[in-house]
């Protein structure tokens, strides 16, 4: 029986759509907040990241090249100044110095590839820590800023971990021990004056 | 003369009255507080079957996400990634080849064949470091590939999780809103109350013997 009036009966209900309708707007503001930071991130692909791989392999190969084109010179004449060119030995040395120079742009490639995977880890987080943030508000046009401003750090990405040093210097030491020891030698086996000339080889000077 | 016993059936009457209005707003009590509980229950059904949704939404997203984990999955993941690497290190290696050796006159056939079989030996024994590291780091690439993955499951479920935790969070609210409605749309009936309190005036006034109750100043 009702004696007039619902006794608020429409309020409470009122309340309650209210409440499940701000829920349901709530959900609707994260899911578009994801979309936004899902369609900023779609820039990081496949590709970004071989360019970035790339890049690293563009900036560490040719200081790799011309070391080995600076070794292979020095190697050269070593084994012209001691007589030994046309030599197994020669051949041989010649051989593992080409396989280190193999074995640094492997090298090198690999770490393009480990960079590449430390600079996607990074976006991934970037991508965890906004996703999160925009639960936190659930507010997208926030969202949508700070997902511009995390995308432009990330396209500043780490640069490879050192500058290429000295990469073939075990293979050379040999020779280039041989040469400072002969220069510091107290008597000559040449009279050349060139100490690079002055190996002792098989050479005989006639005089 | 009157002996009193001549209002015993209508004193009677009264406590009859009396009775029978507790007995109707105990009803009616009973009532609405059925609605409130019926309302109040239709809000957890209601959310119950959301949350059975969500959860099986996140448990989609989650059998997907250990299906990678199956063996024949991350063994194929893994030799994926190392061939992978193989190619790109070979591929790299090509694109700037060695020199070759550096012979000289007519001993340059000879040492040239001394060369290519050093060259050829040292470039399987390369080889076959670089494949030996490719093979190692393909581990590695393999459990980054399932930390990307887990790293996506993890989004999608925190979302899932977020929504149910904020429904859970207003549960309490739309069971107070629902009681609240329910209580305002099944209010006890006032008939009750109005047999009790008929009874009890009349149990009063029969109590005087007739008269109206004096009030004391």
């Amino acid at each position: 029986m009702c004696l007039g009036g619902d006794g608020g009966a429409d309020e409470a209900r009122k309340a309650r759509e209210k409440a499940e309708d701000e829920a349901a707007r709530r959900e609707r503001r994260i899911a578009k907040g994801q979309e936004r930071i899902e369609d900023k991130f779609a820039q990081f692909d496949g590709g970004y990241f071989r360019d970035y791989k790339n890049s690293v392999k563009d900036y560490m190969l040719p200081q790799v090249a011309d070391q080995y084109d600076s070794a292979y010179g020095d190697l050269v004449t070593a084994l012209a100044g001691r007589g030994m060119l046309d030599s197994t030995f020669g051949a041989t040395s010649t051989a593992k110095l080409n396989t280190a120079y193999d074995d640094e742009k492997a090298r090198v490639g690999n770490e393009a590839t480990n960079l590449a995977q430390e600079l996607r880890g990074r976006v991934e987080t970037e991508k965890s820590n906004l996703m999160a943030l925009n639960s936190a508000t659930a507010d997208p046009s926030a969202i949508n800023a700070q997902a511009r401003g995390a995308a432009a750090t990330l396209k500043t990405p780490p640069s490879p971990t050192q500058v290429i040093g000295g990469v073939f210097d075990s293979i050379l030491s040999p020779f280039l021990n041989y040469q400072v020891a002969q220069q510091n030698s107290p008597a000559p086996r040449s009279s050349t004056g060139s100490p690079v000339a002055s190996g002792a080889g098989s050479s005989r000077i006639v005089r | 003369m009157c002996t009193g016993l001549e209002i015993t059936p209508l004193l009677l009457g009264a406590m009859g009255a009396s009775t029978l209005g507790t007995v109707l707003s105990g009803m009616e009590a009973e009532k609405q507080a059925s609605a409130i509980a019926n309302a109040q229950n239709r809000e957890l059904s209601d959310f119950m079957k959301r949350n059975k949704q969500r959860s099986d939404q996140a448990y989609d997203v989650y059998n997907a996400r250990t299906d990678d984990l199956d063996k024949s999955a991350v063994k194929a993941d893994q030799a994926g990634a190392e061939s992978k690497r193989n190619a790109e290190t070979e591929a790299i290696i090509a694109e700037a080849p060695a020199a070759a050796a550096p012979t000289t006159g007519s001993a340059a056939s000879v040492i040239g064949g001394v060369f290519d079989e050093a060259n050829s030996k040292e470039a399987a024994k390369g080889k076959a470091r670089r494949e030996a590291y490719n093979r190692q780091m393909s581990f590695g690439d393999q459990w980054f590939d399932q930390g990307l993955k887990t790293a996506d499951a993890s989004r999608k479920i925190g979302t899932i999780a977020d929504f149910g935790g904020f429904d859970s969070s207003m549960l309490g609210t739309y069971q107070d809103l629902a009681g609240a409605e329910a209580a305002a749309r099944k209010r006890p009936s006032p008939i009750g109350a109005i047999f009790s309190g008929l009874g009890q005036g009349a149990g009063y006034y029969l109590g005087a013997g007739g008269k109206p109750p004096v009030i004391w100043n």
